[in-house]
Parts: C-alpha cells; sequence; structure tokens
C-alpha cells in the first residue's frame, strides 16, 4: 500500500536557483540559508521517498493569464525545468509516475476536486528550486533526482486565489487518494511558496517574521486556524505575494492532525522574501 | 447496490470575514474567531466583498485580481512571449516594433522601453510577468524593488535587512 510518509514546506524563489547554479552558496549573504538547509536535506535522505509530491504554483511558464487552472496535476512520464525568462536551470530531468498521477486524478476528481491535467509540462523555480533545496546537495548539486516527482499546481497568482480552507481540503482529498494506491510506495508531500513577501507596488520589500512565526507555530498546533485566514488578510499580514502560504496547507491537509515538526529553519531573507523550511512527521 | 460510499471529508469552517480576523504581534495572542462565536455568518457576498475592500485598502498594493488583468493584458502577453529565446532576441532588435506587434498602449510602450516598474505594475502588469522583462537586462527583483520604492538598491537593501530585528 502507499504511505505519505512525511511532509516538507518551503519557500521558492529564483535567486535561491541562481545561488546554487553559480556556486555562490558559500558567500556570506548565502551562507546562513544554505546551511541552516542542511538537517532537512538529511531528514529526506533518509525518507527515501518513491514519489514526491511537489504543491506549488506557475509563474508565467506553463499558465499565462489566458487560462488560469486554480488547480491542476502533471500525468507525464518526465518534467524538465523550462525557460521562464532567464533561460532553464541546469539541472536533471524529473522522472514522473504516469500511473500514481491518473490514479491520484481519479481519486481527487471523485472526491470534487475536478483537477486540471497536464500531460506535457516544464516546470518553473516555484518547483525546482523546492527539490533542489531538499534533494540537492550541501549546494544544492544533483547528478540523478533520487525520487520520482507529481507536480501538482495551485493558483496563486490571479486573484480570485483559492481559499486556504480549500487548499487544506485539497491536502485531505491527496492523502485519501494515497491511501487508496495498491503498490508500495513511499510518498512525500512538498508544499513550497512564502512565506511574507511582497514583490509589487510601493510596497514590495514588505515582511512580516512575526505574522510567520505565528504561521510555523499553527502549523503545527492548530493548522484549523490557518485555514480560517481569508486571503485579503494573508496580503495584508504577508505580503501581496506571501498568500502563496495557502500551499503549505495543501501540505498540512495531507498529514494527521497532529503531527511533529522535525525541523524548521527561518532566515531573513532571500533577496525580497522571507525563508522558511519545516519538516513534519506525522504523530 | 450495497452500502453507501463517503465522500466527504472532515471539513474545515469556512473562513470568517477579515473584520472578525485579528492577528497581534504577539503570537500567543492570535485569534481568528470562528462563526459560531460571532453569531452570524456573513453571506458570501459579504465575504468577497470584505476580503478584497481589505487587500485595496493595502497601500502600495495592486490587487491582481479581473479587473486590473484585464486592464493591461497585452503587456502582460508581451512579457510572456519572453520565456522564449527567439522572443528575447525580436524584442531586443526593435523593442517599439515588437511591443506593436502585442498592440500596446503608446503609454504602455513608453513604461517598458523606460522600464519604470512601478508605471508598469500601476498600468496593470503583473510582477511575474513584468520581471521576464527585467530578467532580459539582467536586473534583480532588488533593483525592481528599489524602484518601486523610488529608493536606491542600498537603501532598499537596509529596508529589506531592518526585518531581521522583527
Ligand atoms: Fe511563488
Amino acid at each position: 500500500m502507499a504511505e505519505i510518509i512525511a511532509a516538507v514546506t518551503t519557500s521558492h524563489v529564483p535567486s535561491i536557483g541562481i545561488a546554487m547554479d553559480t556556486g555562490i552558496t558559500q558567500d556570506p549573504y548565502w551562507k546562513p540559508l544554505f546551511d541552516g538547509y542542511l538537517p532537512a536535506k538529511e531528514f529526506v535522505k533518509e525518507l527515501k521517498p518513491d514519489v514526491t509530491i511537489v504543491v506549488y504554483n506557475d509563474h508565467g511558464l506553463e499558465v499565462f493569464l489566458d487560462r488560469v487552472p486554480t488547480f491542476g496535476i502533471g500525468a507525464a512520464e518526465q518534467y524538465l525545468s523550462g525557460d521562464e525568462g532567464w533561460g532553464p536551470r541546469p539541472i536533471p530531468p524529473f522522472q514522473g509516475d504516469p500511473d500514481l498521477s491518473w490514479h491520484l486524478i481519479e481519486h481527487l476528481v471523485a472526491q470534487e476536486f475536478d483537477m486540471t491535467m497536464f500531460q506535457e509540462m516544464t516546470v518553473d523555480h516555484g518547483f525546482t528550486v523546492p527539490m533542489s533545496v531538499f534533494f540537492g546537495g550541501p549546494a544544492g548539486e544533483v547528478e540523478e533526482w533520487p525520487t520520482r516527482v507529481i507536480p501538482i499546481t495551485v493558483n496563486t497568482i490571479q486573484f480570485p486565489l483559492p481559499l486556504a480552507a480549500r487548499c487544506y481540503k485539497l491536502g485531505q482529498a491527496i492523502r485519501k487518494a494515497v491511501d487508496a494506491y495498491p503498490k508500495d510506495t513511499r510518498v512525500l508531500i512538498m508544499g513550497t511558496g512564502g512565506m511574507s513577501h511582497q514583490l509589487q507596488g510601493e510596497r514590495s520589500g514588505f515582511m512580516q517574521p512575526n505574522f510567520d512565526r505565528m504561521f510555523l507555530d499553527k502549523m503545527v498546533s492548530d493548522p484549523m486556524a490557518l485555514t480560517r485566514i481569508p486571503n485579503g488578510v494573508f496580503m495584508k499580514e504577508a505580503g501581496h505575494e506571501g498568500a502563496e502560504l495557502i500551499m503549505w496547507l495543501v501540505a498540512r491537509g495531507a498529514m494527521n492532525l497532529e503531527v511533529e515538526e522535525v525541523y524548521q529553519h527561518y532566515h531573513v531573507s532571500a533577496s525580497l522574501t522571507a525563508a522558511g523550511l519545516a519538516c513534519y512527521r506525522n504523530k | 447496490m450495497g452500502r453507501a460510499i463517503p465522500i466527504s471529508v472532515a471539513a474545515p469552517p469556512m473562513p470568517v470575514w477579515s473584520d472578525r480576523f485579528r492577528f497581534c504581534a504577539n503570537k500567543e495572542a492570535f485569534m481568528s474567531s470562528s462563526n459560531e462565536e460571532s453569531g452570524s455568518t456573513p453571506s458570501i457576498t459579504e465575504r468577497i466583498e470584505e476580503d478584497k475592500r481589505l487587500a485595496r485598502s493595502l497601500e502600495g498594493t495592486y490587487l491582481f485580481d479581473g479587473a486590473r488583468s484585464q486592464k493591461n493584458y497585452p503587456l502582460n502577453k508581451m512579457c510572456m512571449s519572453l520565456t522564449k529565446q527567439e522572443n528575447r532576441e525580436a524584442f531586443a532588435a526593435d523593442e517599439a516594433a515588437y511591443c506593436d506587434r502585442f498592440g500596446l498602449s503608446e503609454e504602455s510602450k513608453r513604461l517598458v522601453l523606460e522600464r519604470d516598474w512601478i508605471g508598469m505594475i500601476r498600468s496593470g502588469g503583473n510582477i511575474y510577468y513584468v520581471f521576464k522583462l527585467a530578467a532580459i537586462d539582467h536586473v534583480s527583483m532588488q533593483h525592481v524593488g528599489a524602484q518601486q520604492n523610488s529608493m536606491t538598491l542600498e537603501e532598499f537593501r537596509a529596508k529589506l535587512n531592518a526585518h531581521r530585528d522583527q
């Protein structure tokens, strides 16, 4: 039987990818962040997931404003790093798991989550940076990904965004779908995005570590409270782009109500973004 | 035939509207009162309006809703096209002509040619698409942020670093 063995969450920022790809992770600016990632790399290494479900938002690679899927899922054999405007990242291709993808699609639709299905898709920094953070070496280096992947996309760009509660329920539905998968498969779920940051407008540069710390605490102690936060409040307290935190709740929803936080790291800042990371195990 | 299949998942409650949501700097005081406690359940319309009112009240923030997304669709579409190398080359060869191909207004074209980031955002540009234009110039998000704040890069970096103390 398949099983969700753990959840991990992290911010995703293009410049973190650039730091890894250009070998400057030990520069004074980046060192505290990359040093903070080391225990998380150990955690996922020991987990040895067969498949990693990566919850992220497309930032204008596969998705333009002409058609915006609220929730999407990949069902491809392979996913390549795409060109967001500054060229693809120099990383190996990601192997998919179409069989599990189609199982998830069937079980999610049966639970009334009408996912948009992608049989061909490239992935952007929202996907690749967290993968390098958790599965890459100390400087993010990767020869071959040690896990198959399934991308799940959430619209966090075109308002209205899905509600935090809806994201949590999607996580619960993913959990049920994985539990019903007959093949022995160890599944890691990864929630990405956030934490507080704003990129647009005169308010760009806004961050709120107090809100982020509250969010990190409630991820363990009271995720239901987080599901009641309206998206306007996320924008106020975590910034217009910080509303990406709803994607952490997809990962959280796939876990038991009671979890143990194995590791947490919080760093201000990676470029304009307050960079948070956490690892959770079911209790 | 047989037993019913349970399809419902344990439902988190609907979100309360933001007037009733309180976040205090002291994280212990974080509160989000539930609908039951407050006695009345806001209608869907009330919740949507309240959420938008809050998001629109944030100074220096341009809620990217449907109206804004429609406002300068050609600018975002032109920026999106820059995810292809051949388009980046065509843009570099003649920026104004390239903008014309996407039907940008004269004003939007000026904002692009002058790399007026805050002007593009105000006119309906979305930061993720507009940033593809910045990447062409090898300009970082910190530069874009500094310009939007009318700050030098050093001043803007100091603003970012100041959050470390919070
Ligand atoms: Fe993002």
